[in-house]
């Protein structure tokens, strides 16, 4: 058997998908992504003489991780305290897990997308998905496109944007007319953010009032919430709104998540106690309704995150629409302005 | 142009080959482009071909009222400035590249592979954690494994251990499965 010829090496990065593997290998005179699929493997290669630009965006999916890796495991760790034997090794493993979790994505940085423009493509390169990865295949790659294509001197540069007209300033709303970007009236953000204001408010209510009807109204004004929550997510992919209110409704995703684990778990508990009222809805509500907040540290504690995470971003996200509406509406009475 | 990949506002020239991320101006992300001397030079125009001028000259194989400017490295046939594909440091006509990305002779032209041994290996490991199936995917296993021995496998040189450790659990699910239909006919 001969040996094969090793013509390519593998850069920094690799993502791992629910099917398939990304990652780069650096050519002779091409970059080669790989697309594995377990039983099937896709190639994309580009030529180093065609690359016009390497193009690496900082994203916040990192921190967003570590906030509900961090927010697991301080909520296991909150299960933990008052179980007893076995329960309470489970929830301090499962808080353990989380933590590890959390550190190996401390200890991999901060997370980005990279992409590649060639004069006829814009591909995202999948395996660039941390940024210290994205810098490492950066400067690897870096002197060899310059071999293939030369350096880029200050005055060709200048000379392509004299040519394009690009020397202007883009403002902070400009970029809708120039990218073309669909505008989103917001007004779904703003029915989640008084829905979550409302939610908090019946969480507070629910607190010190154990009544069935209240448990119940709070489940519906959280089901309205997730239904809005699910329209907003959707209407907000590729629109002009704040990334920060992007990113509110994101965390919304997370807290109704949270929200429905921890019902789900007092349910199961409330059952176990009960075993009777399983397959009685009606008794398994008010079996929940009828449990205090103040009976238990941890479920206090809950009820407090709740309703304070409710408020913080029912008033961040009123505060956000209601600011990027007026923009809007500002630059819709002075068009033009620059 | 280079444009801001979260909300596609153009990026300001001064924001290129920076050593670090830069706020973009439009939506204030952070953001890092190295561009190269692609972005500002200018795409060749492509050429349609010379028309034949006197009734001696060599004529396109493909266009045969052009004039042929060079002959195909791998089939020979005359060609026309409009059907050569300059590939690989060679001089190519489209039905040679066609022939070699459908036979996989032009590596560089391949987009796609299966994986035959990785196949294989999963078609040995995974039934067998379910015992039974083992009986029909054993020698499935060994059939992929040999017949596909010599069949390329990834575009990154791999070694053929996922064929032979396939080739290996194969047979011995298949021997284990003959001992065991061999005790059940003989008790």
């Amino acid at each position: 058997m001969t040996k094969q010829e090793k013509i390519y090496k593998r850069l920094p990065g690799k993502k791992k998908g629910l099917i398939g593997i990304y990652t780069l290998w650096q050519g002779p005179d091409h970059l080669l992504a790989i697309d594995s699929k377990r039983f099937s493997e896709d190639y994309k290669r580009f030529y180093y003489n065609d690359i016009q630009a390497i193009i690496t965006r900082r994203t916040s999916r990192g921190k967003i991780y570590n906030l509900i890796l961090g927010v697991f495991c301080v909520f296991f760790v909150l299960l933990a305290l008052p179980s007893r034997g076995g329960g309470a090794v489970f929830f301090m493993v499962m808080a353990g897990l989380f933590l590890l979790a959390l550190l190996v994505n401390l200890f991999l940085g901060p997370t980005c997308v990279c992409h590649l423009q060639t004069a006829v493509r814009f591909e995202r390169l999948p395996s660039l998905n941390r940024l210290k990865n994205a810098y490492k295949a950066v400067k690897i790659l870096k002197p060899l496109i310059e071999k293939a294509q030369g350096s880029l001197t200050p005055e060709a540069l200048e000379t392509y944007f004299l040519g394009n007209s690009l020397k202007r300033s883009v403002g902070p709303r400009e970029r809708d007319a120039s990218s073309g970007r669909r505008h989103e009236h917001g007004n779904f953000h703003k029915a989640l953010a008084i829905l979550l204001l409302v939610y908090g408010v019946i969480i507070f209510i629910d607190m010190f009032i154990n009544n069935p009807g209240v448990s119940l109204i709070m489940s519906g004004v959280g089901m309205a919430a997730v239904v809005v929550m699910i329209i907003a997510l959707v209407r907000q992919q590729g629109s002009d709104i704040y990334n920060a209110l992007k990113s509110t409704t994101w965390a919304t995703l997370a807290l109704m998540i949270m929200e429905m684990v921890l019902g789900y778990v007092i349910a199961m508990t409330v059952v176990f106690k009960n075993p009777v009222i399983a397959n009685n809805q009606w008794e398994m509500i008010k079996a929940i309704s009828e449990i205090s907040p103040f009976d238990s540290s941890w479920h206090l504690g809950i009820y407090i995150f709740s309703i304070c995470a409710s408020f913080l971003l029912g008033i961040a996200g009123l505060v956000l629409v209601s600011r990027f509406q007026k923009e809007y509406a500002q630059l819709n009475v002075q068009p033009g302005t620059e | 142009m280079i444009r801001c990949t979260a909300c596609l506002g153009p990026l300001r020239r001064d924001i290129f080959n920076t050593p670090g991320l830069t706020s973009c101006p439009s939506c204030s992300v952070l953001i890092r482009a190295d561009v190269f001397p692609a972005l500002v030079r200018e795409q060749p125009e492509g050429t349609s071909g010379e028309v034949l001028a006197i009734d001696d000259e060599a004529g396109c194989f493909f266009h045969p009222n052009k004039k042929a400017v060079i002959s195909c490295d791998a089939c020979g046939r005359f060609l026309c400035s409009l059907c050569d594909v300059e590939f690989d440091d060679r001089h190519l006509c489209v039905s040679c590249i066609e022939t070699g990305r459908n036979k996989h002779k032009i590596k560089t032209l391949e987009n796609h592979r299966i994986l035959y041994d990785t196949t294989a290996l999963a078609l040995a490991v995974i039934p067998m954690l379910f015992i039974w199936p083992s009986i029909l995917t054993a020698p499935l296993a060994l059939f992929t494994a040999i017949y596909y021995w010599n069949a390329p496998t990834s575009i990154i040189p791999r070694t053929k251990v996922r064929l032979v450790a396939a080739i290996v659990l194969a047979g011995l699910q298949i021997v284990g499965w003959s001992v065991f239909f061999y005790y059940l006919a003989t008790r």
